[in-house]
């Protein structure tokens, strides 16, 4: 073992004193409801001071229990991360102290009461004794123990001033004992007593810190996050000059059970009447759904079952929002939402947390209820009155029927229109459809939407202008239907039969052409919103996933670790009681040329008899005649072998020319 | 440019963990890695208590620190050393405290500090830890445990810390140091510290007092054998032209007229009597046995190890040979050609260790220089050691030259690898390997 590199100044962690781990334990197991396990697992490690049976580990034993340790650690992490998610690090961090409890018993039941460093740390072990002092050396973990059990203690969350007091009386215990022993007990007493009070203050204000950088957050990430729009009037960029740019920040997620064919659309509002570029609804009343008893769930169509259901995780930047969904919504499932609300424009208002927040939307073959047509969803503004009447007559709309006039209308636009999203030239006020439908003939979708809502009506169908969400941009590795900002859309309900029915006139080029606009660093947003997305919020709470794989996947992984462990002492075992057959050790002459020689007279005369000299079997094997040259050799040899200042080189030279002068 | 940014960040991390190892106890320690964890943890105040944790141990800590600047005092420190050390070899000095206080100083603890200079990226590119093999890929990559490696290489010596548990006003105490010498050379003591852990015993107040100092550590040395060279163990001209101390052998030659400056001893008075002038004995040069033991430095890309060895080796060589009665010569190229004597009243052992402590390996070849060395001086030896770093054509071509003196040759190859072959070199010269591993052991068979 090499010197420490340093003067480090050599004071040994202390191991707790009697009753510290228990204390700590419990605080563990009272904030994370594993009192049980806190109770029995903490009389085990106390035992220890009050028996005197110990057991003789040596550090190959501890290094192998660390290992066990860290790997029923490392399977929890998975097994934890598999089922939360990244929600699961606090999790990950209650069930801290069972994994290292194995480790902890073996030290307190140890005969030297301490571990070396090599068996938490696999990099000190790799070098062996050659680790410096420093980094090589026994320690007792009693103490970081204690502490990983208050910080395990803390992810219950639970009684927050009881846990302040009572870490603070253990981490009091820890210190007195550790205290300087030359200064008198008041010296530490008081310092200590304030720092524990100014602890309290400062914990408090952390706690007051975070809420306000977290309201200032929220504020600044107003612009980031999802707003949901005004039910009673929504204003289009109709008319406004200069090139239209949604942003590409993602907006929500969405997740279908089963294969869709894109895009979907998913709409928030629906408004009667238009004016002066605005869309308008008399005032909009909501009406409360009952949430379903002992589910948090809301039945928005009686008797009806869900046939496929969409996950969508969204961040809320208000408690009360709209949110964007499908027509055929039938069930509205998630723990973050408190209260369910709809409109009669077919509009789900929920009240939730902010932030991010999932959702589960199950659909069926019905379309959500909506009111019937009012006097509004066949208003056409008096400026457009005569346009529309000249285009419908155009097409000859008056004499069709609502089918004809759907198709005819549809056809009129995929056409004669094309998507743009720039306008170059200033419209006078009230003519910016005209120019729409009688010049230009582009416009983006607020254009192409209002402009069939009106030309329905004058056909006389009841249409609605309605906005929302195309879901249409699938992400492979997130495995998610991404919403953007830019995918916002509007587009027309019309009346028919009885039923509201969708119509989409804007040229399916509108989605490709607005992603061309895309920003540079939307990978790296898109990266940091999905980060953002698995590290916050909360996971649906819905029916629980069988994890009967990953159950089945550890114990096979743990069957194998076990067999390869036995595996190995077995072999270990098996070269031990062969100590020399593997092990060769070098004497200095044994590659002397004479050994073939004598192994050949062994074979063809007679061998040599224990403790015989090469010159006396010699002479007993051979005629007196051949002997001499043999002695020679053997001289030769004997010197090769056995004179320690003889030059060898020469030696072994000498012995291979009588060899070869015998041979 | 990543190991250069790496390099860059390498010192700040390497000072602040000084700074935290000196300063804080291993309680202190411990807090310092839970504030981290209970803050990261705590993070999210609405999701764990960890920030109560972590704002009870950080308010400790500063309270800690807060204690330790009330440590006041006058004290002053007397270092004394040994002459010299061996590496490896603990060796203890003595440190006297002087309490100049009027009021006696309790839990005091003394960290004397060898000087510890940091590398330059270029020193460090050039560095080797045997160590490297056992670490895995990030820590040989990154190099940061190579560096603290080097920088202890460079400090040479690890001092324990000493604990004095009382010093009354106005009185002195003497405590004993144990340095453990890692390397030769010189090792330069800095400054010492004088430190007290706050009433928390959490952090350690400390007054640093410069103390400069130095002090000679001697290469390791091995049991060596007596110079046995086969037939040739014939007298030669000895340089006592070279000797440090003056005067005159014992060899009567012949008289000859006093020269001013001759000493008065050395008056022939009978002579002087008879011619009336004064005549004075003249002695003749001795005859005895010179050595010539070469030190290879031309390391090449070897571990350095095999350096130290053979150093260790020459160093062992010269000290064993001073009970005989015969000059040894150390032959060595550095940035210049040297030549050491040593032995019969000429620089003594001392001087020598002295010049193999500080001897530094070349990276550069300079065997084509120790041939003109050797070829200047070997008609002046009896025999001659080549201590050698490596066997590679260069070194064979020397040995050949060199067995062309006809004088008896031993040439020691240090190396920490098998498969070396001696069959090739002339049958004059007596060859034999000496494996790092086995230093002593291969030593004994020569």
């Amino acid at each position: 073992m090499t010197a420490p590199n340093i003067n480090i100044i050599k004071d040994k962690l202390k191991p707790a004193t009697p009753g510290l781990t228990m204390a700590s334990m419990l605080l563990w197991g009272w904030q994370t409801e594993f009192l049980i396990y806190a109770v029995i697992m903490g009389i085990l490690l106390e035992v220890p001071f009050f028996i005197k049976w110990r057991i003789n580990f040596n550090d190959k034993d501890i290094n192998q229990l660390a290992d066990l340790s860290g790997i029923l650690f490392f399977i929890t992490i998975i097994y934890v991360f598999v089922t939360h998610s990244f929600q699961g690090i606090y999790k990950i961090l209650e069930l801290l102290p069972f994994a290292l409890f194995i480790l902890m018993l073996a030290q307190n039941y140890s005969i030297k009461n301490s571990i070396k460093t090599s068996a938490l740390f696999i990099s000190v072990r790799r070098l062996g004794e050659s680790a410096g002092e420093d980094i090589l050396f026994n320690t007792n973990i009693s103490l970081p123990y204690v502490f990983i059990c208050l910080i395990s203690a803390s992810s219950g969350n639970k009684y927050n001033e009881y846990f302040f007091i009572s870490s603070s009386l253990i981490i009091l215990w820890v210190l007195w004992n550790l205290r300087a022993k030359h200064y008198h007990a008041i010296y530490w007493l008081i310092p200590v007593i304030c720092a524990i009070c100014i602890s309290f203050l400062t914990q408090q204000g952390i706690q007051q810190l975070q809420d306000n950088v977290q309201t200032l957050f929220l504020r600044y990430m107003e612009q980031y996050g999802f707003t949901s729009r005004d039910s009673n009037k929504t204003i289009t960029y109709i008319g406004a000059l200069g090139r239209l740019k949604l942003s590409d920040r993602i907006l929500f997620r969405v997740k279908p059970n089963q294969k869709i064919t894109p895009p979907l659309y998913f709409r928030e509002s629906s408004y009667s009447k238009y004016e002066h570029g605005t869309w308008r609804n008399i005032k909009v009343e909501f009406d409360s759904v009952q949430k379903t008893p002992l589910k948090n769930e809301w039945r928005l169509n009686n008797q009806q079952n869900d046939t496929e259901y969409f996950d969508v995780a969204i961040s809320l930047l208000n408690q009360s929002s709209i949110i964007p969904v499908p027509d055929n919504v039938n069930t509205l499932s998630s723990k973050d939402i408190s209260k369910l609300e709809t409109s009669v424009y077919g509009s789900l208002k929920i009240l939730a947390r902010e932030g991010l927040i999932n959702y589960r939307l199950g659909t069926s073959d019905l379309n959500i209820v909506e009111a019937e047509p009012v006097f509004d969803d066949l208003d056409i503004p008096l400026n457009y009155k005569n346009d529309f009447k000249h285009v419908a007559k155009e097409l000859d709309l008056y004499s069709k029927t609502p089918n004809q006039i759907i198709d005819s209308v549809a056809r009129y636009f995929n056409d004669n229109f094309y998507y743009s999203v720039s306008q170059d030239e200033r419209y006078p006020k009230g003519q910016y459809l005209t120019k729409f439908l009688f010049k230009d003939k582009k416009g983006h979708c607020e254009y192409f939407a209002t402009a069939t809502a009106l030309l329905l009506r004058e056909a006389g169908i009841a249409t609605r202008y309605t906005i929302g969400y195309s879901v249409q941009e699938y992400s492979f590795w997130q495995d998610m239907y991404l919403v953007r900002a830019r995918h916002a859309h509007s587009w027309v309900k019309y009346y028919m039969n009885g039923k509201w029915y969708n119509l989409d006139t804007t040229p399916s080029i509108w989605a490709p052409m607005e992603a061309e606009d895309r920003m540079i660093l939307e990978p790296l947003m898109d990266l940091i919103s999905w980060i953002r997305y698995k590290t916050t919020g909360s996971e649906i709470d819905f029916q629980p996933k069988s994890n009967n794989w990953l159950i089945g996947l550890i114990i096979s992984l743990l069957v194998y670790l076990t067999w390869r462990f036995y595996n190995k002492q077995r072999i270990n075992i098996k070269k031990s009681t062969q100590p020399y057959s593997n092990t060769r050790i070098n004497r200095f002459g044994e590659d002397s040329p004479l050994y073939p020689l004598i192994q050949q007279l062994e074979q063809d005369a007679d061998k040599r008899l224990p403790g015989e000299t090469l010159g006396k079997w010699i002479k007993r094997i051979l005629p007196k005649e051949k002997t001499e040259k043999y002695l020679e050799l053997i001289n030769y040899h004997n010197r090769y072998r056995f004179n320690p200042i003889s030059d060898k080189r020469k030696d072994k030279k000498l012995i291979k020319e009588s060899l070869d002068s015998l041979i | 440019m990543l190991r250069r940014f790496l390099f860059a960040n390498f010192k700040l991390v390497y000072k602040l963990s000084q700074w935290m190892r000196h300063r804080f106890t291993s309680a202190g320690l411990m807090i310092v890695l839970i504030i981290p964890v209970a803050g990261v943890f705590g993070f999210d105040t609405r999701a764990t208590l960890s920030f109560q944790i972590f704002s009870i141990t950080l308010v400790l800590l500063i309270t800690s620190i807060s204690l330790s600047l009330f440590f006041r005092g006058k004290f002053s420190i007397e270092r004394r050393l040994p002459d010299f050390g061996t590496v490896g070899t603990p060796l203890y000095y003595s440190c006297t405290v002087k309490n100049k206080n009027k009021t006696p100083k309790r839990g005091l603890i003394l960290i004397d500090d060898l000087n510890s200079p940091f590398p330059t990226i270029n020193e460090f590119a050039k560095t080797q830890d045997p160590l490297d093999k056992k670490r895995n890929r990030i820590d040989r990559f990154i190099g940061y445990p190579r560096l603290v490696n080097t920088i202890q290489k460079c400090r040479g010596g690890s001092i324990a810390p000493v604990s004095i548990d009382y010093i009354a006003e106005k009185s002195n105490a003497e405590e004993h140091i144990e340095l453990i010498p890692l390397r030769r050379g010189y090792l330069y003591f800095e400054k010492t510290r004088l430190g007290q852990v706050d009433p928390l015993g959490l952090f350690h107040a400390q007054k640093i007092i410069n103390n400069k100092d130095k002090l000679l550590i001697l290469p390791k040395l091995y049991k060596t054998p007596a110079l046995n060279f086969k037939g040739k163990r014939t007298y030669q001209l000895g340089g006592v032209n070279n000797a440090s101390s003056t005067g005159d052998s014992q060899e009567f030659m012949s008289l000859r007229d006093y020269r001013p400056g001759d000493p008065i001893r050395s008056i022939h008075w009978k002579s002087f009597a008879k011619t009336n002038h004064p005549v004075v004995k003249e002695y003749d040069d001795e005859f005895f046995v010179r050595y010539g033991l070469i030190l290879d430095t031309y390391l090449d890309k070897k571990p350095e190890e095999i350096f130290e060895n053979a150093v260790s080796i020459a160093a062992s060589f010269m000290t064993a040979q001073k009970e005989q009665d015969a000059l040894l010569d150390l032959m060595f190229i550095g940035n210049n050609t040297y030549r050491f004597t040593s032995g019969r009243g000429l620089g003594g052992n001392e001087n020598i260790l002295e010049v193999l402590s500080c001897i530094e390996p070349e990276y550069q070849s300079n065997i084509l220089k120790m041939e003109i060395m050797l070829k200047e001086y070997i008609h002046e030896c009896s025999g001659l050691i080549c201590i050698l770093l490596n066997l590679d054509d260069e070194r064979k071509k020397l040995i050949e030259t060199l067995s062309q003196f006809n004088i008896p040759i031993k040439i020691l190859i240090i190396t920490d690898a098998e498969g070396i072959i001696l069959d090739d070199l002339p049958d004059s010269i007596e060859a034999n390997i000496i494996h790092s591993d086995s230093l002593q052991e291969d030593i004994d068979r020569l």
